[in-house]
């Protein structure tokens, strides 16, 4: 993907991205490509780097060294123009709770220069998107947090973009609201924009056509979901419930060397087998007195992947 | 010149929405207009006066009624013994005490020197040095008089005797309201544009506003013009107001023209402005703007001339005074309201306030280049 031939199809190029505030390395010598069209997710956990990476391209924060490219341009030269081919909606709520809906999308159409016959009609496309044509005329703030996003993803996409940066879009929203942004998402991507998003929830990653999990500035993995599964992990995913969870996660943590690692999905837990036969698992447990519901292999998820691809990496960073 | 409207079209909706924060805008000054206007006085009227008098004839009576009648001077009491008058003075009962000596009659009968003791209560120093000067003129117009019939009495003419007579020009009355309405003008535009625009970028970044407008194609110049903007009208509300109460309630004298008063303060309030702008680049949170805006705001009123004289302070402080944008509107508005000075006598003091503006804005639009967020 990162030949020279096809630079047009490249959307977002970063090279050897570093910024650092005060003495801490928040993002650390990255580099990749975002492909034009893709659903780039940006995966990794709070602190890691996610937003400061986002706001760099945006050209919110200046880069500390390395170079980004959008759609050809230098973020340390050319930010007017990626301005008017970038949307951006950050993590925090950023239009004014003090105008309504209709004020918030008419100002932000006019600064981006849309003239008045665009602008009534990119409004009316960004009210009916977000379903609030009939509330138009409240106040912002009386709006519940599902609205908010939608109307912030809108005033994001007003001038049309052809990149759109989103920073954890659905932080915070009730699961059929974080669905139903989802297919705002996907309409978008099929209307032929790329869209960069930064998330820590495993099933929206899931959604994407690629991945890059990133953690302490760094980046660790980046290729597709399917992919990274099918790479990622050699050992099976051996899926434990148990009535007494709690115990039956720390019996089994005691013997990792010959089960595996395990780790904790709610109330259930993944053990990443590497023995032979998985009734020894259960015969151990029901030796340490706990009662076993069900006991048996599952397709692994992102977040196996995540687990797997995060531990072996602050292993050797503990070492070093 | 687009993006400035549409920023200055949302700057109005957002200030015209908080009422409550407009209302207290607007009666904040009328209040304090009023407390000025009244109570800011440098004129000394009706001090109290305790008087021991051991003379107790018709020329020392005479002597006290000079005082009375001068206005500035009343009788708290008459006291038989001097300790009396200490009293007085210790518990603030009266400001000045006064002993006429016993001999005090004989002694002008027989054309001799006589004294008599004055007491001053000086912990406010000020009111002390006028009241100072008044006892001496009035004492000295008693001397005169009774030098004069002295003279009559030994029958010959009296010498004509040099007198000041002064006039005063600009204020004949005196008045300390028509010099402090110009002032108090200068003092709340400052103050209330000051804390208006302070909040300006602050506010943004609170509330993550600024997070957004960074990624539009909005220069940190086209946000500072559009936030500017709507608080030019508050602006001229404040000095409308204060125009309307000095002029229709404390009936001062307006001497100029009010075409040139609003020209030049459109100068001043721009430099007020683009001073809470640049105060607010530099502020991260509304407490930081609030108290660095205090930084800023008494100095001017200290030192613009406001209050005191700017020829009384020290050199250096002379100096420093230059750097004020109040001290040059205070000059030109007093110089409208009292003397009727027109563009010829301040447009030095207009440009460079308008001077001023301009470098604070290119400062403050330097700041937002930097950073907004």
């Amino acid at each position: 993907m990162r030949n020279k031939s096809d630079s047009s199809d490249i959307a977002v190029s970063v090279r050897n991205m570093t910024k650092k505030f005060d003495g801490f390395t928040a993002v650390d010598n990255i580099s990749f490509d975002v492909r034009r069209g893709e659903i780039f997710g940006f995966l990794g956990p709070n602190g890691a780097g996610k937003s400061t990476t986002i706001r760099i391209l945006c050209g919110i924060i200046d880069i500390t060294s390395g170079e980004g490219l959008i759609d050809g341009h230098s973020i340390l030269k050319d930010q007017d123009k990626i301005k008017r081919i970038t949307g951006y909606m950050s993590q925090k709520f950023s239009l004014y709770e003090d105008l309504t809906p209709y004020e918030n999308l008419e100002f932000y159409g006019g600064v981006y220069g849309l003239d008045s016959r665009t602008r009534r009609s990119r409004i009316e496309w960004a009210l009916n998107m977000s379903d609030l044509a009939e509330r138009s005329d409240d106040l912002t703030s009386d709006l519940p947090v599902g609205y908010k996003q939608r109307l912030a993803l809108g005033a994001s996409l007003l001038h049309e973009p052809s990149i759109l940066f989103l920073d954890e879009p659905t932080a915070g929203v009730d699961p059929s609201s974080r669905r139903s942004f989802w297919d705002l998402i996907y309409r978008q991507a099929q209307s032929g924009v790329t869209v960069f998003v930064t998330t820590h929830y495993m099933d929206e990653a899931e959604h994407c056509d690629r991945i890059a999990f990133i953690d302490s500035g760094k980046l660790i993995r980046l290729d597709s979901p399917g992919t990274l599964k099918r790479a990622d992990l050699r050992e099976d995913i051996i899926e434990i419930m148990a009535d007494d969870w709690m115990k039956a996660f720390n019996a089994l943590r005691e013997k990792k060397e010959s089960f595996g690692e395990v780790s904790l999905f709610g109330t259930r837990i993944h053990l990443r087998f590497t023995g032979d036969d998985f009734g020894d698992i259960e015969s151990y447990l029901i030796g340490n007195n706990i009662h076993v519901e069900s006991i048996r292999p599952v397709p692994p998820s992102l977040e196996d992947v995540f687990v797997a691809l995060l531990n072996p990496y602050k292993n050797t960073e503990a070492s070093s | 010149m687009n993006r400035i409207y549409f920023i200055a079209w949302k700057e109005f909706i957002q200030l015209l929405r908080d009422r409550r924060t407009l209302g207290l805008m607007l009666i904040a000054p009328a209040i304090q207009l009023v407390v000025f206007g009244y109570v800011a006085t440098t004129e000394v009227k009706k001090n109290k006066m305790v008087v021991c008098d051991y003379s107790r004839t018709p020329d020392s009576r005479h002597f006290t009624d000079g005082f009375l009648s001068s206005g500035y001077f009343e009788i708290y009491d008459y006291v038989t013994d001097d300790s009396e008058i200490d009293r007085c003075l210790d518990r603030g009962k009266a400001v000045v005490g006064i002993i006429i000596p016993p001999d005090f009659s004989r002694n002008i009968k027989r054309g001799k020197e006589t004294s008599v003791g004055i007491y001053i209560d000086g912990t406010n120093s000020n009111l002390a040095m006028i009241l100072a000067g008044y006892l001496r003129m009035i004492t000295n117009q008693y001397s005169r008089k009774i030098s004069i019939n002295y003279i009559k009495g030994l029958g010959i003419d009296p010498p004509d005797l040099v007198e000041s007579r002064s006039r005063v020009w600009f204020n004949e009355e005196l008045k300390s309201v028509n010099f402090m309405v110009p002032g108090v003008m200068a003092m709340l535009t400052l103050m209330l544009l000051l804390n208006l625009t302070a909040l300006g970028i602050v506010r943004e970044r609170e509330r993550g506003t600024a997070e957004q407008l960074s990624v539009t194609p909005i220069k940190p110049l086209e946000l500072i013009m559009g936030k500017i903007v709507p608080p030019v009208f508050i602006g001229y509300l404040i000095i409308t107001l204060v125009m309307v109460v000095g002029l229709v309630w404390f009936n001062i004298g307006f001497a100029g023209s009010v075409l040139l008063l609003y020209l030049f303060a459109l100068f001043f309030i721009i430099a007020a402005l683009s001073a809470g702008l640049l105060i607010s680049t530099f502020s991260q949170t509304a407490d930081q703007a609030m108290w660095t805006n205090q930084v800023f705001v008494i100095p001017n009123i200290l030192l613009s001339g406001f209050i005191f004289p700017i020829s009384n302070m020290p050199e250096p402080i002379q100096l420093a005074t230059y750097f004020l944008p109040m001290r040059y509107f205070l000059q030109i508005i007093r110089g409208i309201f009292m003397r009727g000075a027109g563009f010829a006598q301040h447009w030095d003091e207009a440009l460079i306030l308008l001077l001023w503006g301009v470098v604070v804005i290119f400062l403050a639009s330097m700041r937002l280049k930097k950073r907004l967020v």
